[in-house]
C-alpha cells in the first residue's frame, strides 16, 4: 500500500525488540498509519509505508558523478528493492524509526541492496527502488546498508538533500535549525573520482553521516546529532540512537558487541 | 598489517558460521584495521593478546630464526598434544617448521626475505616472532608490523592457537594454511603497502604454492567466482571481502600461464609505483614483458572460469577447476535484453536456451573492446560440462548483427562468456539484446541501429559490428554462430525471456 505524504503523523507499532531501548520505551505512542483500518495492528503492516515517490516537482540533477565507481564501491545490486522493514513511532513531536538495514546479514550484504527512505510528515517511509534506480531518483532522502548511511545528494545520489553534524549539541538540545550551520551535499569522491574513505581502514566512503558511529570494539553510537534538509520541506534534526537491536548501551559503555546488528533506531524531528 | 579472515568452506569441510561468529569475523577485521598504527604484540595487549591467566612460554626452531610464543595454560593455551614427548606441544613445532619451510620456498622462488628486526627488543630475540592466540572465531591469522626503525618495517605473525573451530579438516592443515599465508604478507611488506585485493589474493595464492593440497585456496577462490561481474581491482568496501581473497584465482592463473616468478615481478612493479600504487596499471607491462597481453590473458581466464565446478571436464581450465564452486549465470533464457553497465576486468556469463535458428545481437552503444565466447553443452543438457569455445567475438560498434552468418545454431543450451579485458576508469553503459532476429529488431538501439538485414554478414563488416571467429561444425555441416552479450554489475538481473522465433 502506498502511503504518500500526509499532514497527520502516522505511526506503525514499534516492534517488541525495539522496546528494549529503555530510553524510548515509555515515550512511544502508537497510532494507525495511513488511514488504513488494518494498519498498525500487526507486523505485516510494518512496511506498508512504501512511497511511490513524491509529487514535489523535484527532478534529478545531472548524472551522479562517479557512478561507475559508486556501483562497485558501494556494492550496488540491481533487482528487487530491499525488503527491509521500517517502522515509526511518535516521540516528543518527532519520530523514532526502526530500520532493518541488515541486507541479508554480513556475509550476504554484497548481494542485497541498500534500503531507500524518505522523511515525511507521517514518518520515515521506504522507497521501493533498487540501487540502480536510486541513481536516477529524487524520491529518496536517505539510504542505509549495514552501518553505512548516505544522503541523496552530491556523490551520493541525484537529489539535493543536504546535511551537517551539529557538533556541541545533544539531540534534545536542538529545538530549531541553527542559523550558523553550513549544510553540504555528500562528497565522498574527489573530482577525479578517487574514493575519500572514512579512515577506519575498511575502505568505506566518508559519508556525511559517518560520524554517527565509533568503534571501541563494537559499533558504538556517538549520538552526534545532524541537521538534514530535504529539498522540498523543513529541515530536521537526526540522530542514530542504536545500531544493534539489543545491547547498544552495553556496547557504548563497555565496548561489548551487541546483537541484531544493522537494526537501526533513528530519532528525528522536523524543525521549525 | 593484515588480518586473515576465514572463508566459509564447502562440502564436508564447510565451516558452520553462526551469526555471532560472522559478526566477529567482520568486526574483528575492523579492530585490526583500526589498530594498524599501534600494532601491539599479543604480549602487550590489543585485539589479539594473551590473557593475564595465560602461562606463556616460547620455543625457538633449532636455527633460531623463528620463535613461537604460546600458552600452556589459560584461555590461549595450545593443544597439549606431544606425540614425540619432547616437551614441546606438536602444534608449536609444526608452526615453527611450517614458517621456516614457507620462507625457504618463497626465497627459492626469488622473493625478498621477510624483514626481521635487528635488535632483541621485540619478542626477546631477532627471530621472526609467531604468537599463538585464540581468535575466538573472528579470524585465524594476522601479520602486524611494529619495528620501522629501518625500512622495510619488520613485524610478527599471530596464528590461531588450536584451530578447534572446525574451519579446517585438521589443526595441521590450519597451521600450514595460515602460517604460509601470513608469512607471505611478511614477504609482501618487503616491497610495498599493497591494496587489499593484491595483498590477500597473492597471500592465498602463496598457500597453494606452499602446499597444493591445502583446501583453503579453492574455498577462497570461490569468493571471486561469486562476483565475477565486479572489476578485479575494485573489491567492495567493508569488513568482509571474500572477493579480495578470491583474486588468488587470477594470480594463480598468471603463475600457471607463465611462471610463479611473475608474482615477484608484479611486486617489484608495484613497489616502483610509489606510495599510492595502482597494481592494475602494472598488469599490461608485466604481461607484455612475457610476450603476452592483458587482453589475451584475461579473456582466457574468463573462459577458464566458466569451465569450473559443475561445468568442469570438457574445456581447458584450472587444474583444480573441479574443486571450485563455479560461476553463476548473470542471465539465462531463450533471449536476453539488458540495460547494462560493462565493467573493466570483469566478466558475465549467460546461459542461453536456444530454440534453434539464427541468433542476433543488438547494442545501442559503442561497445568496442568487449570479447565474447560461445560454449556448447552436451546435447540435450540444460547445464553442465562446457566445451572449449566454439566461436569467439569482438564487438566494434553499435547496431544489429546476425551473429550466425549462414545456418543456424542448433537448438540446445549454450553458455556465453562476456568480458571487457582492459583496465579502464569507467564502465560502458549499453542496451544489449541477444536472441532471434525479432528480438534484435525490437531492441531499441537508437539512431546507431542499422536496418535489420538477415543477409548481412557480421564478419563482412570490418568497420563496425562484430568480428566473428567461428568454426565450422563438420559433423552437422552447420556454421556455429554465437550470441553477444555484455557483462554487468548486477546480481539479480531483470531478464526478459523472449518468445523464440526464427524470423522477423
Amino acid at each position: 500500500m502506498a502511503c504518500p505524504n500526509r499532514s497527520l503523523p502516522g505511526i506503525d507499532p514499534i516492534r517488541s525488540a525495539m522496546l528494549t531501548v529503555a530510553l524510548l520505551s515509555s515515550a512511544i505512542s502508537a497510532l494507525p498509519a495511513c488511514n488504513d483500518p488494518d494498519a498498525g495492528t500487526n507486523d505485516e503492516d510494518e512496511d506498508d509505508d512504501v512511497s511511490e515517490g513524491p509529487d514535489d516537482g523535484s527532478t534529478p540533477s545531472d548524472r551522479v558523478r562517479c557512478e561507475d565507481k559508486m556501483v562497485l564501491d558501494l556494492g550496488f545490486v540491481e533487482g528487487d528493492p530491499s525488503t527491509g522493514i521500517v517502522t515509526n513511532a511518535s516521540v516528543d513531536g518527532g519520530f523514532a524509526s526502526t530500520i532493518d538495514a541488515t541486507a541479508g546479514g554480513l556475509v550476504n550484504a554484497a548481494s542485497n541492496p541498500w534500503i531507500y527512505m524518505r522523511f515525511t510528515d507521517s514518518g520515515l517511509q521506504t522507497v521501493a527502488i533498487d540501487d540502480f534506480e536510486a541513481l536516477n531518483s529524487t524520491d529518496w532522502h536517505i539510504a542505509a546498508k549495514r552501518y553505512e548511511v548516505r544522503l541523496n545528494s552530491g556523490t551520493g545520489g541525484p537529489g539535493a538533500v543536504t546535511g551537517a553534524p551539529l557538533d556541541g549539541f545533544s539531540f534534545e538540545e536542538v529545538t530549531e535549525a541553527p542559523s550558523d550551520v553550513t549544510l553540504v551535499e555528500e562528497s565522498f569522491y574527489t573530482d577525479d573520482c578517487v574514493l575519500i574513505d572514512d579512515g577506519a581502514g575498511l575502505g568505506d566512503p566518508r559519508y556525511l553521516l559517518t560520524p554517527w558511529w565509533s568503534y571501541p570494539g563494537c559499533v558504538a553510537t556517538t549520538r552526534l546529532p545532524f541537521l538534514i534538509r530535504p529539498p522540498e520541506g523543513d529541515p530536521l534534526k537526526f540522530v542514530v540512537e542504536s545500531y544493534y537491536g539489543e545491547d547498544q548501551t552495553r556496547c557504548n559503555e563497555e565496548g561489548v558487541m551487541g546483537t541484531e546488528p544493522a537494526q537501526f533506531l533513528w530519532r528525528w524531528t522536523f524543525l521549525p | 598489517m593484515s588480518t586473515r579472515v576465514r572463508a566459509p568452506q564447502r562440502g564436508l569441510r564447510r565451516y558452520h558460521h553462526t551469526r555471532s561468529e560472522l559478526l566477529l569475523v567482520g568486526m574483528g577485521w575492523l579492530v585490526a584495521a583500526r589498530s594498524a598504527s599501534a600494532a601491539p604484540r599479543p604480549t602487550e595487549g590489543g585485539a589479539y593478546a594473551f590473557a593475564a591467566e595465560d602461562t606463556v612460554a616460547n620455543w625457538d626452531v633449532p636455527s633460531g630464526a623463528v620463535r613461537i610464543h604460546f600458552s600452556t595454560d589459560g584461555p590461549n593455551r595450545v593443544r597439549p598434544i606431544d606425540d614425540d614427548s619432547d616437551g614441546i606441544p606438536d602444534d608449536v613445532i609444526e608452526a615453527g617448521e611450517t614458517l621456516l619451510a614457507a620462507l625457504a620456498l618463497y626465497d627459492e622462488l626469488g622473493f625478498r626475505a621477510l624483514p626481521v628486526e635487528e635488535t632483541e627488543t621485540l619478542g626477546g630475540s631477532t627471530a621472526v616472532d609467531v604468537y599463538l592466540i585464540d581468535f575466538g572465531g573472528s579470524g585465524d591469522g594476522h601479520y602486524g608490523q611494529d619495528d620501522c626503525a629501518r625500512a622495510p618495517c619488520s613485524g610478527f605473525l599471530v596464528i590461531e592457537n588450536d584451530f578447534l573451530e572446525g574451519s579446517y579438516p585438521t589443526a595441521s592443515e590450519g597451521i600450514r594454511t595460515v602460517v604460509s599465508h601470513e608469512a607471505f604478507h611478511g614477504v609482501q611488506s618487503a616491497y610495498a603497502d599493497l591494496p587489499v585485493w593484491v595483498a590477500e589474493g597473492t597471500a592465498v595464492w602463496a598457500e597453494r604454492i606452499f602446499d597444493p593440497s591445502l583446501g583453503d585456496f579453492a574455498n577462497q577462490c570461490d569468493g571471486y567466482l561469486a562476483d565475477t561481474g565486479r572489476t578485479l581491482y575494485q573489491p567492495p568496501s567493508g569488513p568482509v571481502a571474500p572477493f579480495a581473497y578470491g583474486t588468488a584465482l587470477w594470480w594463480d592463473f598468471l603463475a600457471t600461464r607463465h611462471d610463479p616468478s611473475i608474482i615477484e615481478r608484479l611486486l617489484i612493479a608495484i613497489e616502483a609505483q610509489g606510495t599510492e600504487p595502482r597494481p592494475e596499471l602494472a598488469l599490461s607491462p608485466l604481461l607484455e614483458a612475457e610476450g603476452d597481453t592483458l587482453e589475451d590473458a584475461w579473456t582466457t581466464f574468463v573462459r577458464w572460469n566458466l569451465a569450473t565446478g559443475p561445468r568442469y571436464g570438457g574445456a581447458e581450465t584450472h587444474a583444480f577447476g573441479r574443486a571450485l564452486m563455479g560461476i553463476e549465470a548473470t542471465a539465462e533464457g531463450p533471449s536476453v535484453e539488458l540495460d547494462t553497465r560493462v565493467f573493466p576486468l570483469a566478466a558475465s556469463y549467460f546461459r542461453l536456451e536456444h530454440p534453434g535458428g539464427p541468433l542476433w545481437l543488438a547494442a545501442n552503444a559503442d561497445v568496442v573492446g568487449l570479447q565474447f565466447s560461445l560454449h556448447a553443452l552436451a546435447p540435450g543438457a540444460t547445464d553442465g560440462v562446457v566445451a572449449n569455445p566454439r566461436a569467439t567475438w569482438a564487438v566494434t560498434g553499435a547496431g544489429r548483427w546476425p551473429i550466425v552468418e549462414e545456418d543456424a545454431i542448433p537448438a540446445g543450451a549454450y553458455w556465453i562468456a562476456a568480458t571487457y579485458p582492459a583496465v579502464a576508469e569507467v564502465a560502458k553503459q549499453v542496451r544489449l539484446c541477444i536472441g532471434s532476429a525479432v528480438v534484435a529488431e525490437q531492441c531499441d538501439v537508437g539512431d546507431d541501429g542499422v536496418e535489420l538485414d538477415e543477409g548481412a554478414s557480421a564478419s563482412d563488416d570490418d568497420d563496425g559490428g562484430c568480428r566473428v571467429h567461428g568454426r565450422s561444425n563438420d559433423r552437422i555441416g552447420l556454421l556455429v554462430g554465437a550470441v553477444v552479450v555484455v557483462t554487468a554489475r548486477r546480481r539479480r538481473r531483470r531478464v526478459r525471456v523472449g518468445i523464440p522465433r526464427t524470423s522477423p
